[in-house]
């Protein structure tokens, strides 16, 4: 009671060091979220793995845990290491490179047997990846390749924008004779972001030149592309196609349109996305008009999380073991859009 | 100090001649900002900002502060939106676990700051990470599919309103009168310029901001459940990142200093309105995505500059209308 | 002559603190500056810090003349000041606080070395026993006092200004502080020794002037004065303060203590009756505050509290104040003002809730309430939106009284620390009278702390000396005096020393 309450000062004090806390609370958040589902036997990591009883403990390091996709893919890897009888650790980087690096110190440190890692940035981690195949670890890029590794998991996220692009000019040649409006709602800010940009917006200009691109904005989230979208509208409210770098951003577009009062199955508009989110694909099957999304196949990913680098323990090279999953449109009428709304459960 | 708009006014609130300047700005840059649609578009977007906004602003005011909003918008969102997607919630029971949420993260964020007596700053930058943690955990894939109960909640019109709009115009209200019109509002304000002369005057130092964790925790999951309505899906690991600082920055431009103390809601609803048009304008124009971070660091600088001049603006506006006020001539004075 | 000080005048919101000030001390010189709080001896010691710049007149240091100084300036000139309170880094060392913000330097790094030559070369010339690394929070208040002269001596002073140095010292203390002051005299420093204790006055003092009301009243050699002289010279005009109120001896108390104590207090016993003016007197770190905030439950205690007859069970201000005890707390910016709010919020706070109607404050009201408070607590300006940091320091002091002596509030006990700390003249009588007449008519009971032993002569009905948390007598009637008061602190301080081993 003496002193009920902090003093003025002291209060300064901590706001001065907020900054440097911001830091430190989520490194110390991440690290002690990282090391409590360890359970790596000591003795068989001392050798180079070459047999997949070595491998008990897979870390998968996926630094997007923001995004749905994430969700998704992972329970598909769980189950699929509960199959293979190892352990699945995963990571939690926040979508920053730098935590992303020192989470990869941390698994390379406790000499982890395998890791799966997507890298923020690709150059950036070819020395941790190096580091960890000298320390006989096994290393799985994922959503790209490095000189360092043992295999690959890759995705053309270039394709899956590309396939998009097209398929929106197709539309929008038949529907609209080649003239209109179109909106893109972009990321330019990761790497995935921008090849993803790069293909939809190359593959849908080249294919329809006579569309007019009235808004070329950042969004990966519905909320962002919502209020984006809007603004768009107040200039361009006849806009017909709107294209998006997610099927998140994708779905905030369709709810600007809807909101700015266009009919939801309107004929003269095109809204496509990827992804292949499970909201974006029952609007989908409805019949509205949002029309596409350039899916990833989740269960494909996730059992590829676990089956490569079992397959580099049993022996496989980089080139035997690595796997392309490839990133398929779908449209109403597909067989695919069901098998994937199924694996959602 | 009658008319609507006096010199003192204005030098009171210089983000008025500001959002009056972007306007017109942006109406002649594009032809398409002033119009109904667009301006309404702009309220309804800053309605959960506002929402947010306000009772954050009186917890600054009372000398703290809550980081955690972001945070407890994603779990509002997701409370609101798992019941109406998974259960057919309807609109009263949405609002309702929403609110029971944000209550929660308000009561920890009270219990810690007020009563243990912990630094808001760091207190609420934990569960600012706890919280959204806990959203992801509870809800890993989007949720879609509400249903049309809950689907009022943000895309109904009351009084000709969308209701986001209508929503925040009564936070706005309750908030107005308490801080004007109750004793507790000028205990607020007590708080925050002095905690220790507000405690030996018998104000209630530790009850009073704990009421406005508790005030804010539960307008930040509404806003996130209002904006679940609207968007008709959420994304635990998106919805609302960065809110907090969106927050912020709206209260602090809005002329509410950090220290606690002061501010008014009027410059908060400035503020607000400030963030909104900034960001409609600056994609209604069609700035690239990197240019329209660099604009938006260059206006919040700016507001911050006028921050600054405003109390010395006052004074020279104070000084201008009645000249005549001196006291008593001091002999050779210069 | 090394400080001459030349028609300074300096007002503040229109009270008018030196209006045309001469003050002249020659090197050598120990010169004391007296007066009664508000006359303005803080203000000009302010002044030549740099604190502000005067409105008028000059200061003239060794020969070089300013119309204002800032503190670098002031420092630059020879002007060094050691304050009541003191600026030391507490958990520096000696050194390290000596030399902080001049450090020597050689090649661009702290030449240690030379600072503790230096150092100790300072502290010796000063008597001071504590060692150069010692921490400055562990010493005794008069070793700190040495740690901040000998901070000063290092700027190569010309003149040395001491605001009521003994205040918080022992009477140990005070024998070493005085041989110090009389080195310092004969090695050519000009001093210039605020106090109000005759006493020392008498002891060191070559000349002495007086201030009252912002002007010189007195300015005069001490050689061949007596101490009756002395008396004349400083007394104040008689002024009409309100009769003392009857104290009915058989009354209730209506602050009734028993064994109060805490960390460093008690125990102690008092009452107060109703209509009773008491006053607690002793010097700084004596406890008189730290009693007066237990009272008030602003820290725990043990012990019992009536008021009224009826137990104060919580130690907390808010059970004191449903009580109807109330404290206007010494430290005004840090404790009671709300320095950006209204000075109409300053003095209604608590009584807004009371004032409102349906949970709604009510405008009318308020603004009635205060117009009758600044009526008759003569508030200048009445103005009730204006900030309470645009008010003098009296005003100030007016605006906390009034906030629970304004009627709405059942006040029926009043703790005030310090009640005319840091006011002007005008308005320490007013305060007096606002006391007197809230004792008087509506037979309020007060207990008031205070360092000045004039202020208790002038205001208590009853004194008790407070020593080391403890009280040590009491006064009352024609016992009641300046001589009587000072003797009591000064007697159990050498009682407490004849006991240590």
């Amino acid at each position: 009671m003496s002193t009920p309450f902090s003093s003025p000062g002291s209060r300064d004090v901590n706001r001065r060091t907020f900054l440097a806390w911001t830091g430190g609370i989520g490194a110390a958040v991440l690290a002690s979220a990282c090391s409590a589902p360890e359970s790596t036997s000591g003795s068989s990591n001392k050798k180079v793995a070459t047999s997949s009883k070595d491998v008990d403990t897979i870390a998968w390091d996926y630094p997007f845990t923001f995004l749905p996709v994430y969700a998704g893919v992972a329970r598909f890897a769980k189950e699929r290491a509960k199959e293979k009888g190892v352990s699945l650790e995963q990571t939690n980087d926040n979508g920053k490179p730098d935590v992303q690096a020192a989470n990869l110190d941390t698994l390379i440190g406790k000499k982890v047997p395998a890791i799966v890692s997507f890298p923020m940035v690709f150059e950036a981690i070819e020395a941790q990846a190096a580091k960890a195949l000298s320390a006989g670890i096994i290393w799985v890029t994922y959503g790209g390749t490095l000189k360092n590794q043992s295999a690959s998991i890759t995705f053309s996220f270039e394709e899956g924008g590309r396939q998009l692009g097209e398929d929106a000019a197709a539309w929008a040649k038949e529907n609209l004779g080649g003239k209109g409006k179109v909106a893109f709602l972009v990321d330019d800010t990761i790497q995935l972001g921008r090849e993803r940009t790069a293909g939809m917006i190359d593959a849908f200009t080249k294919a329809a030149p006579d569309m007019k691109v009235v808004g070329r904005e950042q969004a990966i989230d519905p909320d962002t592309a919502l209020t984006k979208t809007k603004a768009i509208l107040a200039k361009h409210p006849d806009v017909n196609v709107i294209l998006g770098i997610t099927d998140g951003a994708a779905f905030g577009g369709y709810k600007a349109l809807v909101e700015s009062g266009r009919a939801e199955d309107d004929a003269k508009t095109y809204v496509g996305g990827q992804d292949g989110d499970l909201g974006s694909l029952e609007l989908i099957k409805k019949g509205t008009f949002y029309r596409a999304s350039a899916a990833l196949q989740l269960r494909d990913i996730g059992n590829a999380v676990i089956d490569v680098p079992l397959a580099v323990a049993d022996g496989k090279s980089d080139a035997e073991a690595s796997t392309d999953v490839p990133i398929a449109l779908v449209k109403k009428g597909d067989a695919l859009l069901d098998e994937i709304i199924s694996q959602y459960g | 100090m009658n008319a609507s708009v006096s010199p003192r006014r204005l030098a009171r609130y210089p983000l008025i001649p500001v959002v009056v300047a972007m306007a017109v700005g942006f109406e002649v840059a594009t032809g398409s900002f002033v119009g109904s649609q667009n301006l309404l578009g702009i309220a309804t977007d800053s309605a959960t900002l506002a929402i947010v906004a306000i009772p954050s602003a009186l917890l600054v005011i009372s000398g703290y502060l809550d980081l955690s909003v972001g945070s407890t918008y994603a779990l509002g969102a997701v409370a609101a939106g798992w019941l109406a997607s998974e259960h057919g919630g309807s609109l009263l029971t949405c609002v309702l676990l929403s609110l029971l949420a944000g209550l929660a993260v308000g009561a920890v964020n009270g219990f810690l700051c007020c009563v243990v007596g912990l630094s808001p700053f760091i207190v609420t930058l934990g569960t600012l990470t706890a919280v959204r943690g806990l959203a992801q955990q509870f809800a890993p894939l989007p949720l879609t599919g509400f249903g049309d109960s809950f689907a009022w909640l943000g895309g109904a019109k009351v009084a000709g309103l969308p209701s986001p709009v209508a929503i925040a115009l009564i936070v706005v209200l309750v908030a107005g009168v308490v801080l004007a019109l109750t004793p507790v509002g000028r205990h607020i304000y007590a708080i925050g310029v002095s905690r220790e002369a507000a405690y030996l005057s018998g104000v209630r130092v530790r009850t009073v901001p704990f009421a406005l964790f508790l005030a804010t925790g539960a307008c930040a999951a509404l806003a996130g459940a209002i904006k679940a309505s609207v968007l008709g899906a959420v994304q635990s690991g998106t919805a609302g990142t960065g809110f907090e600082l969106a927050v912020l920055t709206a209260v602090l431009v809005g002329g509410v200093a950090l220290t606690g103390g002061s501010g008014t809601l009027f410059g908060v609803v400035l503020g607000v309105a400030f963030l909104g048009i900034l960001q409609n304008g600056l994609t209604l124009v069609g700035v690239p995505t990197f240019w329209q971070q660099v604009a938006q660091g260059l206006a919040l600088v700016v507001a911050a500059g006028l921050a600054y001049l405003a109390p010395r603006l006052e004074a020279l506006a104070a000084v201008r209308p009645q000249p005549t006020r001196r006291a008593t001539p001091e002999p050779a004075a210069t | 002559m090394t400080l001459q000080v030349t028609g300074l005048r300096k007002s503040f919101g229109g009270v008018h603190a030196l209006r045309g000030v001469d003050l002249t001390i020659a090197s050598g010189e120990v010169h004391a500056l007296l007066g009664h709080n508000g006359a303005g001896k803080s203000t000009l010691i302010k002044a030549l810090g740099g604190a502000f710049t005067p409105d008028g007149g000059t200061i003239e240091v060794a020969g070089r003349s300013y119309s204002g100084l800032s503190p670098r300036q002031s420092i630059d000139a020879g002007i060094a000041i050691i304050f009541q309170h003191l600026s030391l880094v507490e958990s520096l060392s000696v050194v390290d606080n000596i030399f902080l913000g001049q450090e020597h330097r050689r090649l661009g790094l702290v030449d240690r070395g030379s600072q503790r030559a230096e150092a100790r070369a300072l502290l010796e010339r000063l008597g001071a026993t504590c060692g150069v690394d010692d921490r400055v929070g562990s010493l005794p208040m008069g070793q700190k006092q040495l740690v901040e002269i000998a901070k000063a001596l290092s700027r190569d002073p010309v003149v040395l200004i001491l605001d009521e140095p003994t205040a918080a010292l022992s009477s140990h203390e005070i024998g070493a502080l005085e041989r110090t002051v009389r080195t310092l005299q004969q090695q050519g420093l000009a001093i210039c020794y605020v106090t109000h204790l005759l006493g020392e006055v008498e002891r060191l003092a070559d000349r002495m002037t007086v201030l009252r009301d912002g002007v010189v009243h007195v300015s005069t050699s001490l050689e061949g004065k007596t101490r009756r002289d002395i008396i004349e010279a400083i007394a104040e005009p008689a002024t009409d303060l309100p009769e003392r109120g009857p104290v009915h001896a058989a009354d209730p108390p209506q602050l009734q203590v028993t064994g109060l104590s805490g960390p460093g207090i008690g125990p102690i016993d008092l009452e107060v009756r109703p209509g009773e003016i008491v006053g607690l007197f002793g010097l700084i770190g004596s406890g008189r505050t730290r009693t007066l905030e237990m009272l008030f439950g602003r820290r725990p205690r043990h012990g019992s509290v009536r008021v009224g007859g009826r137990e104060v069970a919580r130690a907390t201000p808010r059970a004191a104040l449903r009580a109807g005890l109330a404290l206007v707390p010494g430290d005004r910016a840090g404790q009671g003002l709300f320095s950006s709010l209204s000075a109409l919020d300053n003095a209604l706070l608590p009584a807004q809730g009371v004032l409102s109607r349906f949970g709604l404050r009510s405008g009318r009201a308020e603004r009635e309430a205060f117009a009758s408070l600044a009526a008759s607590l003569a508030i200048h300006p009445s103005t009730p939106a204006a900030p309470a940091r645009s008010f003098s320091g009296g005003n100030q002091q007016k605006l906390l009284l009034g906030r629970w002596i304004n009627g709405i509030l059942p006040t029926t006990v009043l703790l005030l620390d310090e009640p005319t700390q840091g006011v002007d003249v005008r308005a320490r009588h007013e305060i007096y009278r606002v006391v007197r007449t809230i004792a008087g008519e509506r037979r309020t009971a007060v207990l008031f702390a205070s360092t000045d032993p004039e202020e208790i002569v002038a205001l208590a009905d009853r004194a008790l000396v407070v020593h080391e948390g403890r009280i040590v007598g009491e006064l009352s009637g024609d016992r009641l005096d300046e001589d009587a008061l000072l003797h009591a602190v000064h007697q159990s301080e050498s009682d407490l020393q004849e006991h240590l081993p």
